[in-house]
C-alpha cells in the first residue's frame, strides 16, 4: 500500500526489459542473424550501416548485426554456464549450512567470507594464466567467486524456513527431512534464485567483455562483444559504427541489472508508509472543527472497495469504525491521507478545519501526515525501523513535525514517550524495537504519532495483536490522551466488543459502505443493521451456558456484489424482496443513530415508501 | 491420556539456559477440551511444542498413554505422529504458499504412506466436508482464501491422520472477531464427534466459557491455577485469573476502559523472588516475595492453586 508501489513495479520492469533482449537476442541469434558472423567477405569490408548491413561490416567484411547477435549468444551460453555451476555449488553449501545448522553452517559461512574478500576479477586472471584458455576455465574462472551470493541467499532462506510455522507443520505431520528438503525447501528457492541471477549476469558479461579484451576470453573469430570493441578500436576515427553497437550492448545489459539489483535492494522501511513529511510546512486555518470525510470512494481498476463512505470526528471525541478486514475500514482512513497505493482512484472530500484533503494534490496531504494528522497501525514492530534506536525515531519525528528548537529534539521525545506510558523512557531510548514487547512497540508507534501534536489520530487495529492485558492498557492510554490532548481518535477495529470501550460513536462498515452509525452505546445496545447484530452476537458472552455454541454470522459471499440491492442480502436472514433489488440509504432510526436496512428491526416499513 | 509431569522447558538465552516452563504439571483426557490460557511469552507454545517433540524438555516427562514422548523411536514415533497433531496460530505461515488445499491435505497421507491414490482423494474430500469447507476449494492456494478458510485448511490437515489428541496453539487469534465464533465452534464439534482429546491455548479467557471443559491458567512458566471452566469462570481464586478476567471487553458491562493489571510480564531473564507476580499484583503482602507458593490441590481434586491468600484462607 506505498505510494510507490506502482511507480516501482514499473521501474523493475523497465530494468528488466535489456535484459530480456539480452537473453532473446542470444536464443534467436541462428534464427534472425542475416548472415554468418565468421564469413569475411572482404569486398565489403568496413561498408557503413545500409539496407544490406544495418549496422554497417567490419575489416573483414564481416556483418556487424549478426556478429552482435551472436555474441550476444556466446556471453549468454557463458553466463548460463557460470550461473549454472555458480547457483550449484552455492545452493548446495548455502543450504546446507542453512538447513542442517551447527557446524555445517559455521563451515559453510567460513567458506563464504573467504571466498568474498577474494577479489574476483584477479582470481580469474590467475587461473586463466595458469591453465589457458578456453571456455571451461573461463567458466571456473568466473564460477570460483560467482557462488557465495546465492550461497547467501539459500542460507538466509533455509535458516528462516527452518524456524518458520511451516517447517514446524511438516515436522509435526512427521514429514522427513528428505521430503521437506525437495518437496519444500528447493522450489521455493527458484524464484528468487532467478531473480538474483538475472543480477549476476551483467557482471558476467562485463568480465568477459573484460577478459576479451586482455585476450583473456573466447579466442576470435568467435564473435564476442569485448573482442568486437578490440577490434574496433583502429578504427575509431574512420568507423565510429563499430565500437558503438557493442559498447552500447555491455553497457546497456550491465546497466540495467545494475538497476534491478537496486530496486530489489531498496527496502521500502514502512515507516515511509506512514508518510514522515519530508517537507516543512505549517499549514494555517488548523482551527479547531470537526474532521469531515464525505462521499468517499476509492476504487481499483474500476472496482469500487470503498463507496459513498462519510464520517466525521469532533475534536476530543472517539469514533470506532468496525467490520471485518476487506470491509474497507482502513482505505476509508488512509485514503484521505495518501496512504494508499498509486493505483487507486479516490475521490470525495475530507475536510480538516479549512482544508479539503481530497481537493488538491499529494502535497496538501503530505504535508498533514505525521503533523496534524497521526497514524498507529496493528503491526507497530514491523512498521519501526528496526535499525535506529527508540530515541532516534523520536528525535526524527520531532524534527519532521517541527516546532522544537534544534538540539532539544530529545528533550521532547522523552516527553512523548512519558506521554505515550513507555517506562523508563531515559533509559528505553537507547533500546531497538526488536528488544521490546509488542504492547511497548504500540507505545512507541504511539509517541511517534503525538509528535506532530495531531488533531486527529488514525488508530488501525492498534492492539489486534495484542494480548487481553495489553489491549486494555492500551485502550486506556489512548482514551487518556484523548482526554487531555483533545484530539479526535478514529479507531478501526474488527472487534465491537473493544470499540465499545473506548469510542463515543461506532460506525459499522460492511462492504465498502457505512451500514450503521451512532452513539456507541446505542449502537451496541438497540443496534439496528441486521449485520451490526450479527457482530454483537459474535461476542463471546460472560453469561453464556459453558458447552453453547457461538453464535455466528453465515459466511461472507465470495460472489461479485450485485449492484442495486443490499450488499448483505446473501447472509441476511431479515432479507425481504426489496432487499435485491433496490439499495438502502443510511436514514435516522434514533437521534443521532442512522442505519441502511429497509426492514426495520421491530416496526415493519412499508414497501416503496419516499425515504429513498 | 496425555500426561505432563514437571516438565521443565529452557532455551539459552543472552548466553545462559533459562527455563520458560517451570515444572508444569497437566493432563489431557480423551474427549476433554483443556485451555491453557496466558499472556504471550508466558510459555503455552513452548508446552504445545514440547508435546509435538518440536523442543525437549530438560527435566520432566511428557507421556502419551504411559509412554515417555521424548524417547520414542521408529514405529512408535510414527504412531505418535499420527496420534497427536498440532494446528498453528497463523495458517498463513503454517501452509505452504504454493500448494493447492488438495496437496495440503494429502500430504500427511503421502509422508504416512497411508492408502491408495484413489483412497487419498477421497479421504481430501472427506477432510473438507468435515471442515464445512466447499468442494470447490480444493485447487485454490493459501492466498486465494480467506483467513476463516485457511485456517479450516490447517485443521483438516491435521485431521488427515486421524489423530487422537489435538493441540491448537491460539487458532483463531489471527482471524476476525466473526470469524473466530465460526472456527471455535467447529474445533469444538470436531472435539465432540471424534472423541478427540483436545489442548486449546488461548491467550484471553473470553473464549473459555463456551469452549472448554477445564481450564488451566500460566504465569511466567508455571501454572497458577487450575479447575473446570465454569468454577473457574465465576469464582477465580488467583489474583492473576481474575485479572484476566476482568481485561475482557464486555459490552454489558459500564464500557470503562481501565486496565486491570498494571504493567507488563517481566521477561524471561528478570529474577523474581517468590511469587512471579507479586510485582504486579494488587493483593501482594510480605509473604509474596519472600516465598514461592506451592500449588495446592483442593477443595476438590480437579481444582489447584497458586497463591499465598488462597492458601491461608484453606489453612
Ligand atoms: N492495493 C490494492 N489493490 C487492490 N485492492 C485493494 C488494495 N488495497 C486494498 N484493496 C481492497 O480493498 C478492500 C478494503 O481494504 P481495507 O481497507 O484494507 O479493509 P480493512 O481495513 O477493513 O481490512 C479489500 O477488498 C482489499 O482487498
Ligand atoms: S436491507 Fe434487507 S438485506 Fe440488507 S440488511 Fe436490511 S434486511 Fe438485510
Ligand atoms: S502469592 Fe501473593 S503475589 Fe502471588 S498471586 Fe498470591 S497474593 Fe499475589
Ligand atoms: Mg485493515
Amino acid at each position: 500500500m506505498t505510494a510507490s508501489g506502482a511507480g516501482r513495479r514499473r521501474r523493475t520492469v523497465i530494468c528488466a526489459l535489456p535484459l530480456l533482449g539480452f537473453v532473446m537476442a542470444g536464443a534467436l541469434a541462428p534464427v534472425i542473424a542475416p548472415y554468418d558472423p565468421i564469413a569475411n567477405d572482404l569486398m565489403a569490408s568496413l561498408a557503413r550501416p545500409s539496407v544490406e548491413h544495418l549496422l554497417g561490416t567490419d575489416q573483414l567484411g564481416r556483418d556487424q548485426l549478426s556478429r552482435l547477435l551472436y555474441g550476444a549468444q556466446a556471453s549468454l551460453i557463458l553466463a548460463a554456464a557460470v550461473l549454472a555451476v555458480s547457483v550449484t555449488v552455492g545452493v548446495v553449501i548455502g543450504a546446507a549450512g542453512g538447513f542442517l545448522g551447527g557446524w555445517p553452517d559455521r563451515v559453510a559461512l567460513w567458506l563464504m567470507d573467504v571466498t568474498l574478500t577474494l577479489p574476483s576479477l584477479i582470481v580469474a586472471l590467475a587461473i586463466l594464466g595458469v591453465r589457458g584458455h578456453g571456455s571451461a576455465n573461463l567458466v571456473l574462472a568466473l564460477s570460483l567467486t560467482g557462488w557465495p551470493p546465492f550461497a547467501r541467499l539459500a542460507r538466509g532462506r533455509f535458516v528462516s524456513l527452518r524456524r518458520s510455522a511451516y517447517f514446524d507443520a511438516l515436522q509435526v505431520l512427521g514429514a522427513s527431512r528428505f521430503r521437506i528438503l525437495f518437496q519444500h525447501a528447493l522450489p521455493a528457492l527458484a524464484a528468487p534464485v532467478l531473480v538474483y541471477a538475472s543480477i549476476e549476469i551483467g557482471f558476467i558479461v562485463l568480465s568477459l567483455a573484460f577478459l576479451s579484451f586482455l585476450g583473456l576470453g573466447i579466442p576470435p573469430p568467435e564473435p564476442e562483444w569485448g573482442q568486437m570493441l578490440i577490434d574496433a578500436r583502429p578504427y575509431l576515427d574512420s568507423a565510429l559504427w563499430l565500437a558503438l553497437p557493442p559498447g552500447l550492448a555491455i553497457a546497456a545489459v550491465v546497466l540495467a541489472s545494475n538497476l534491478l539489483a537496486e530496486q530489489f535492494a531498496t527496502d521500502d522501511l514502512p515507516l515511509v508508509r506512514l508518510g514522515l513529511p519530508r517537507r516543512r510546512a505549517r499549514m494555517n486555518g488548523s482551527t479547531a472543527g470537526p474532521y469531515r470525510v464525505e462521499e468517499l470512494a476509492v476504487a481499483f481498476a474500476g472496482r469500487k472497495v470503498v463507496d459513498g463512505i462519510g464520517y466525521r470526528v469532533a475534536p476530543g471525541r472517539a469514533l470506532a469504525i468496525v467490520g471485518e478486514s476487506g470491509s474497507g475500514k482502513t482505505l476509508s482512513t488512509l485514503a484521505p491521507l495518501g496512504l494508499v497505493d498509486a493505483t487507486a482512484q479516490v475521490s470525495g472530500r475530507a475536510v480538516l478545519g479549512q482544508v479539503d484533503l481530497l481537493g488538491g494534490g499529494p502535497a496538501i496531504r503530505e504535508a498533514v501526515r505525521g503533523r496534524r494528522v497521526g497514524v498507529v497501525l496493528q503491526d507497530a514492530r514491523g512498521a519501526l525501523n528496526p535499525v535506529r534506536t527508540v530515541g532516534a525515531l523520536l528525535d526524527d519525528a520531532v524534527r519532521h513535525a517541527g516546532g522544537v528548537p534544534r538540539g532539544l529534539e530529545r528533550a521532547r521525545s522523552l516527553e512523548l514517550l512519558t506521554m505515550a506510558g513507555l517506562p523508563e523512557p531515559e533509559s528505553q531510548v537507547y533500546a531497538y524495537p526488536h528488544s521490546l514487547s509488542g504492547g511497548m512497540c504500540q507505545r512507541v508507534m504511539i509517541a511517534l504519532a503525538l509528535a506532530g501534536e495531531p488533531e486527529i489520530l488514525i488508530a488501525d487495529e492498534p492492539t489486534s495483536a495484542l494480548d487481553v492485558t495489553t489491549q486494555a492498557q492500551i485502550h486506556a492510554l489512548l482514551a487518556d490522551l484523548r482526554e487531555s490532548t483533545g484530539m479526535g481518535l478514529i479507531l478501526i477495529s474488527h472487534d465491537i466488543a473493544a470499540a465499545a470501550r473506548i469510542a463515543d460513536d461506532i460506525a459499522v462498515c460492511y462492504a465498502g459502505r457505512i451500514v450503521e452509525n451512532g452513539p456507541a452505546a446505542d449502537v451496541v445496545s438497540r443496534p439496528d443493521h441486521p449485520y451490526t447484530r450479527g457482530l454483537l452476537d459474535a461476542v463471546p458472552s460472560p453469561m453464556a451456558v459453558p458447552g453453547t455454541r457461538f453464535r455466528t454470522l453465515p459466511p461472507a459471499e465470495p460472489a461479485r456484489r450485485k449492484v442495486g440491492a443490499c450488499a448483505f442480502a446473501p447472509r441476511c436472514a431479515r432479507a425481504a424482496k426489496r432487499c435485491h433489488v433496490e439499495e438502502p440509504p443510511l436514514e435516522p432510526v434514533a437521534p443521532g443513530h442512522t442505519s441502511a436496512c429497509w426492514v426495520r428491526p421491530t416496526v415493519a416499513r412499508p414497501i416503496g415508501d419516499e425515504g429513498a | 491420556m496425555l500426561e505432563l509431569t514437571a516438565v521443565r522447558v529452557a532455551f539459552p538465552i543472552a548466553g545462559r539456559l533459562v527455563p520458560v516452563v517451570r515444572d508444569v504439571d497437566l493432563s489431557v483426557r480423551p474427549g476433554e477440551l483443556l485451555a491453557l490460557v496466558g499472556e504471550s511469552g508466558c510459555g503455552k507454545s513452548t508446552i504445545a511444542r514440547t508435546v509435538v517433540r518440536l523442543e525437549r524438555p530438560i527435566a520432566g516427562t511428557v507421556s502419551l498413554d504411559g509412554a515417555d514422548v521424548h524417547a520414542l523411536r521408529g514405529d512408535a514415533l510414527r504412531a505418535y505422529r499420527q496420534a497427536v497433531q498440532m494446528v498453528f496460530q497463523d495458517p498463513f505461515q503454517s501452509l505452504s504458499p504454493r500448494q493447492t488445499v488438495a496437496r495440503a491435505l494429502a500430504e500427511p497421507l503421502h509422508i504416512h504412506r497411508i492408502g491408495s491414490w484413489a483412497a487419498r482423494r477421497r479421504r481430501v474430500a472427506e477432510l473438507l466436508e468435515l471442515v464445512e469447507l466447499d468442494p470447490g476449494l480444493a485447487g485454490r492456494r493459501p492466498r486465494e482464501l480467506s483467513g476463516g478458510q485457511r485456517q479450516r485448511v490447517a485443521i483438516a490437515r491435521a485431521l488427515a491422520v486421524r489423530p487422537r489428541l489435538l493441540i491448537c496453539d491460539e487458532p483463531v487469534t489471527a482471524l476476525d472477531a466473526p470469524v473466530q465464533a465460526t472456527v471455535l465452534n467447529l474445533i469444538r464439534d470436531l472435539v465432540d464427534r471424534l472423541g478427540l482429546g483436545c489442548l486449546f491455548i488461548a491467550h484471553d479467557l473470553a473464549v473459555v466459557r463456551q469452549l472448554a471443559d477445564r481450564v488451566a491458567v500460566m504465569y511466567r512458566g508455571r501454572i497458577v491455577e487450575s479447575a473446570p471452566t465454569l468454577r473457574l469462570m465465576d469464582a477465580a481464586r488467583h489474583p492473576y485469573t481474575q485479572a484476566l478476567l476482568a481485561a475482557v471487553p464486555r459490552l454489558d458491562a459500564d464500557p470503562s476502559p481501565a486496565p486491570t493489571l498494571r504493567g507488563e510480564m517481566p521477561g524471561p531473564l528478570a529474577s523474581i523472588d517468590g511469587c512471579a507476580f507479586n510485582p504486579r499484583c494488587p493483593q501482594a503482602f510480605d509473604r509474596c516475595e519472600a516465598e514461592r507458593p506451592q500449588m495446592i490441590v483442593g477443595p476438590c481434586p480437579d481444582e489447584s492453586v497458586a497463591c499465598h491468600r488462597q492458601n491461608q484462607e484453606l489453612a
